[in-house]
Parts: C-alpha cells; structure tokens; sequence
C-alpha cells in the first residue's frame, strides 16, 4: 500500500467534503421554513447509513486480500524459505537467536519469516525501503513474538526503524538489511 | 442581567461561574500546550535544535497536557450548557476541578522535573525502564497524575448522570429507552433533549473508561512496590487505549453537545430529539468502546477476532456521529439563513474539520493501511484535525459566544476573520502532519532526517497564522471576561 496513494485518496474525499459545505453554507440565504426540510433529511439519513455500510462491507473485503498477519500473508507468498528471529533490544536491534546471532541474508522474491520480540519495552520493527518508505512492520513487545512474513520486490538496503517509543535514544534504533 | 438567556435561566449562576472557570483555564493550558507544540515542530524544521530528553519530556507534556485541556474546555462549556435545564451542583464540579488540577501538578512534575518522557501512551513496561533518563518516582508521579485527572472526571460524569437520571426519574427514561425500543410510538412526551443525551451517554462511558484506567494502574503500582514480578505488556496496552483513546473521543462527544446548544441560536432551528437521535446516542454507548483497538493492529499476537472488532468499531461509531450530528448540523444550516459569528464560523469549521479528520482516521483504521501508517505522522494528524478543528474549535466557539452573552457583548468583523484565519492556519497545519504520514516520516521522534524538515517548516507557517487567529479571539475574550462573570450573578 502507497502512502502518497492513501493521501490523494484524502485529499479527494476532503475536496468533495468542501464542495458539500460550501453548497449548504452558500444556501443560506434562501430561507425556507425547517418544515420543508425536515422529512428530506429524514430519507438522507435513512439512504447515506445504508451507503455507508455498504462502502464499510466492500472496504473491509477489499482489506481482507492485503492482511498482514502471517496466515494471509502466507496464502499469498507462500511458505516462508527463510526464518530470521529478531529482538529489539533498548536500544538496537539483534538477528538470529540469543547466543547466535546473525547477519540475515536475504534474496529477491523469496518469502521471508521475522520472528519479532523484544528483550525489554515495546519497540516498532519497521522496515523502510531505500527510497524511505515503510514497506511493513509489526510490533516488537516483551513476551510475545509476533512473525512478520514478507517478501522483497526490489534488491537494496533496508532501514530497519523502531517506529514505538522505546526511551530516550529511540530516534537513533536503527540497523539495514541487505536484499540481494 | 435579570432576564433569561440562552444559557442563563436565573438560578444556574454559580454553576455559570465554575463553568466559565473551566473554559478559560482548560483554555490557557490549551495555549500553553500549544506553545510546546510549536516547540516541537521548531525542532523538527532544525530551526530551534532541542535535546532529545527534552523532546520527550515536552512531547510527553504536550500530549497529557493537551488531551488534559481540550477536555477540561469541553467539560466547562458543557456544565453550562446542561446547567440551563438540569441541576448540577457547583460543589461537586469544583471538588472535581481541584482534583483534576492536582492530577495536573503530578503531570507537569513527573514530566518538567522528573524527566519522564514516555510519552502519554506510558506503554508497559517503558515508565519502569527508561534507560536511566528518569527514575522510578516520575513514573509513579505521572500514573498518581492520571489517576487524579480520572477521578476528577468521574467525579464530574457522575454529577452529570445523576441530575439527569432525577431529572427523568430513571436511567432508562433518561435514555429515551420506551421511546427508542417502540419505534418512536410511545414515551415522546418527556424526552430528554439531545445535550441531556449526550451527558447521560458520556457520563456512562466517561465511569468507564475511570474504571479501565483504575484496572491498570493497579497492577502498574503493585509492579512499582515489587508485588509482582512482571505485567503483561498486551494487557496493558489494551487497557491503557481503552482509557485514553476512549477518554479523547468522549472529549470530542462533549463538544459536539455544544454544537446542539448554539446552532439553534445562530440559524432559529431547534435541534430536537427524535428516534434517529435516540437511537444514535445509544448505539454511540457501545460503539465508541471498541475502535481502540486499532492502535493494537500491529501487535500480531493480538487475537485476530479483535482486530476485526477494531475495523468494525471504527467503521460503526462514525456513523451515527456522521449521520445524526453532522448532517442534522448541516439541516440546520441548510436555506436557514445562519447569522454568521464568531460561534457559527467555528462550528462551520469544526464540523468539517471532524468529518475530515475522521476520514483520515478511516483510512488508517483500514488495517493494510495501518500496515503503513501506523505510528506515522499522519496519526498525528488525524487527532490535531479533531481536535483543533473540531473538539477545541466548538468549545472556543462556545466560549466566545457564553462570554459575549453574559458581558451583552458584540463581535467585531475583525473577530470573525480571526476565527476564518484560525480555521485556515489549523487546516494547513494538519495537512504537513497528514503529507509526512504518507511519506512515512515516523511520530515521536527527537531528530529529523533533513529529507523530512520541510514538512514542519510549512507547518510552522500556518502555526503562526493559527496563532494571529487565536491572539485577536483571546485578546477580546479577555477584555469582556469581567463583564461576564458579573454577568453570571443576574
């Protein structure tokens, strides 16, 4: 999903708003008695609840193709070939399990498991794409491990930010993944 | 001023007095909170460089202390409101107002002087390991802030349930309960009017809220006093939402029962309660606990039955709040030739600014959105929108027009293009925050990449045409405050 996408798509809606408002702010000097208005409004209730529900059924199916957890993201990509523990840790990030830890290899296209939990606090396993966007991300919390799967479309380096407020130095948690 | 006004009915002056009391100082924490969040964005243009400790402790106080002051404002505006046709009693509201204040002291000290700096989200386990940048005491001061804040409000919703519930002679009837569940065929004579909904509504929701706040703080000392050994960081953080997210949004409910005071006054409709009414303001008892929820859509291990819960919360309560009171808003102004005012130029611009700011919360509360957007600028920017252009908008509206009222004041043209430039100033801010959103430009964060400092730079533009707005409506404000709390006397 393209951030910049969501914004047009705001930027529409709120045009459209604005033309509305100023239609019925614009009207007010044409009185007419609230009498004549009222059983119009009345039927616009009745037909912009069921219009609205209709768009909230068709955005949540629309939704349910792009879920991220792993079950969804799995029927899509495939088995994950690769499993890359991570902990977030105050205030870096570690690969690989406790006493091991790794440089995470990652190729083009391959789906890829991040097994996510954190040493201490909450942090945000966030991974940026090298123009700087946010590609995916999950939460890193104490006590439970929550698996990210993804797979890389284009070869590159990766920021990977912490996107919860973990302390102080939280601006600075960051490492790269290398996609080959 | 013996004769009956809009908000004046002869016997509701003290209740005026502590209202007024409210509104100003629930005000000047707004300006001053929004001093420090101009703070921020100064630092984030790289304009003026602030260390990153002190980054968090201001955004941590700016945040509290907003959320704090936008509903201190509301909770005033609306005293008066529901003073005019039920009994409140002045005692309790100022008991409550001195309780929410020592709250307050908690906050500004565990912040400005114990250097906590968690933010005021205060997620577990963050408060009790910081990394050395503020001790155990700040974060107790900061918990004993909320719990004080939280039992103030209490104090004042269950103030407000109870009148209206004498009022009615029951909750039920205080609901419109016989009138709701017949279809509208019986029990329309004694109906509660909409603001008398809404603070039975409120009321019910603000207890518990308290009360979900109260369930977290106490594992939250008990870990402090060593009782027990560890909390569960998931359970906390759906409690700590449940609280905060669902406190913020009543703040904004309470606003909206301005809205139903004074645009009657400006366009000589009244706002009655009929079933569509009825039966939004009790859907909204129910709706507007679940869309927390959404806060938690990254955290995976969260039960996938519950993230749906989200959407659908989020989805559901925006329809009664758009459907009933911002199209019945708009009824009203429809052909009615409206009296434009201070007040009705600021209810103009909140109800588009809560409808717009709603739009960018449904779009992110879309969870492959949220994938996104999730702790990015543009959550940032879909809460400023709701509450500089809707919660604080209404209530700044209603102060303006309560003051003007009891000190027989007139506004000026000078006043109403004060209010059009704060409407202008606010829109654009928010825009920045929305636009960094989309361009994944992260929230809570001390230091910028000098690819992101030309968002807050533009936004410290309209910051400044917000405040010349917000400087002409104050300055007048002030000079009319004396007349209108004599005017509170009769």
């Amino acid at each position: 999903m393209d951030g910049m996408l969501i914004f047009w798509i705001l930027i529409v809606l709120g045009a459209l708003w604005t033309v509305i408002w100023l239609k019925v702010l614009g009207s007010k000097g044409d009185v007419v008695p609230y009498t004549d208005i009222a059983p119009k409004v009345s039927g616009l209730r009745k037909q912009l609840t069921y219009f609205l529900m209709v768009v909230g059924i068709v955005a949540i199916a629309l939704a349910w193709q792009s879920m991220p957890y792993a079950g969804f993201r799995t029927g899509v990509l495939g088995e994950p070939q690769q499993t890359i523990p991570v902990t977030g840790h105050q205030w870096y990030w570690t690969f690989g399990e406790e006493n091991n830890p790794v440089a995470p290899e990652i190729a083009v296209g391959v789906p890829v498991a991040f097994d996510v939990t954190s040493a201490d606090v909450n942090h945000g396993f966030a991974i940026y794409s090298p123009e700087g966007r946010i590609v995916t991300q999950t939460q890193s919390m104490p006590g439970y491990t929550n698996r990210l799967i993804y797979s890389f479309s284009e070869s590159g380096t990766y920021t990977i930010r912490c996107l919860e407020l973990c302390g102080v130095p939280h601006d600075v948690m960051t490492t790269q993944l290398v996609v080959k | 001023m013996n004769a009956e006004t809009n908000t004046f009915n002869g016997n509701n002056g003290g209740m005026l007095k502590v209202s007024l009391v409210y509104m100003v100082v629930g005000f000047v924490v707004f300006l001053l909170m929004g001093l420090l969040g101009l703070l921020m964005r100064l630092n984030h243009a790289g304009i003026f460089l602030l260390p990153s400790d002190w980054f968090y402790r201001i955004m941590t106080l700016h945040g509290s202390g907003m959320v704090a002051a936008s509903l201190l404002f509301s909770m005033g505006g609306f005293a008066a409101v529901l003073s005019k046709s039920v009994k409140l009693s002045p005692r309790i509201l100022w008991t409550a107002f001195f309780i929410y204040f020592l709250g307050a002291g908690f906050v500004i000290i565990a912040t400005l002087i114990g250097g906590f700096g968690a933010g005021w989200t205060v997620l577990h386990p963050l408060p009790y390991q910081s990394g050395g940048a503020w001790g155990l005491w700040a974060a107790i001061a900061m918990y004993l802030g909320y719990l004080f804040v939280a039992v103030g409000f209490l104090l004042y919703c269950l103030n407000m349930l109870y009148a209206v519930v004498v009022k009615y002679g029951g909750l039920g009837k205080a609901l419109a309960w016989e009138y709701l569940f017949s279809g509208g065929r019986k029990g329309g004579d004694n109906l509660p009017s909409p603001v008398e909904l809404v603070a039975a509504v409120v009321a019910i929701d603000g207890a518990i809220t308290v009360v979900a706040g109260a369930i977290l703080l106490i594992p939250m000392f008990a870990n402090a006093a060593g009782l027990i050994e560890v909390v569960d960081a998931l359970f906390a953080k759906n409690l700590l939402f449940l609280f905060g997210h669902t406190l913020v949004n009543l703040n904004i409910y309470l606003a909206a029962g301005l809205v139903y005071a004074i645009l009657p006054v400006y366009t000589n409709r009244k706002w009655e309660t009929k079933w569509p009414v009825a039966l939004a303001l009790n859907l909204v008892i129910i709706l507007v606990l679940l869309p927390y929820f959404h806060h938690l859509y990254q955290d995976f291990s969260q039960t996938f039955f519950l993230h749906v819960v989200g959407v659908i919360g989020s989805y559901g309560v925006a329809i009664p709040a758009f459907v009933v009171t911002i199209i019945g808003s708009m009824a009203l102004i429809y052909r009615s030739g409206m009296r434009w005012a201070v007040p009705s130029v600021l209810i103009a611009l909140g109800l588009w600014g809560w409808t717009f700011g709603g739009m960018g919360a449904l779009l992110d509360s879309t969870i492959p959105v949220n994938q996104v957007m999730h702790n990015t600028q543009w959550v940032v920017g879909h809460f400023h929108t709701y509450w500089l252009m809707g919660a604080v908008a209404f209530s700044l509206g209603y102060m303006y027009h309560l003051i003007n009222e009891l000190s027989h004041s007139e506004e000026s043209g000078t006043s109403r293009m004060a209010a059009w430039l704060y409407g202008l100033g606010s829109a654009g801010f928010v825009l920045m925050f929305f636009l960094s959103g989309a361009n994944s430009v992260p929230r809570r964060y001390a230091t910028y990449l000098p690819d992101w400092h030309t968002y807050p730079t533009v936004a410290v533009v309209f910051v400044l045409i917000l405040t010349v707005g917000l400087l002409i409506l104050t300055l007048e404000m002030l000079g009319r405050l004396k007349g209108a709390w004599q005017g509170t006397s009769g």
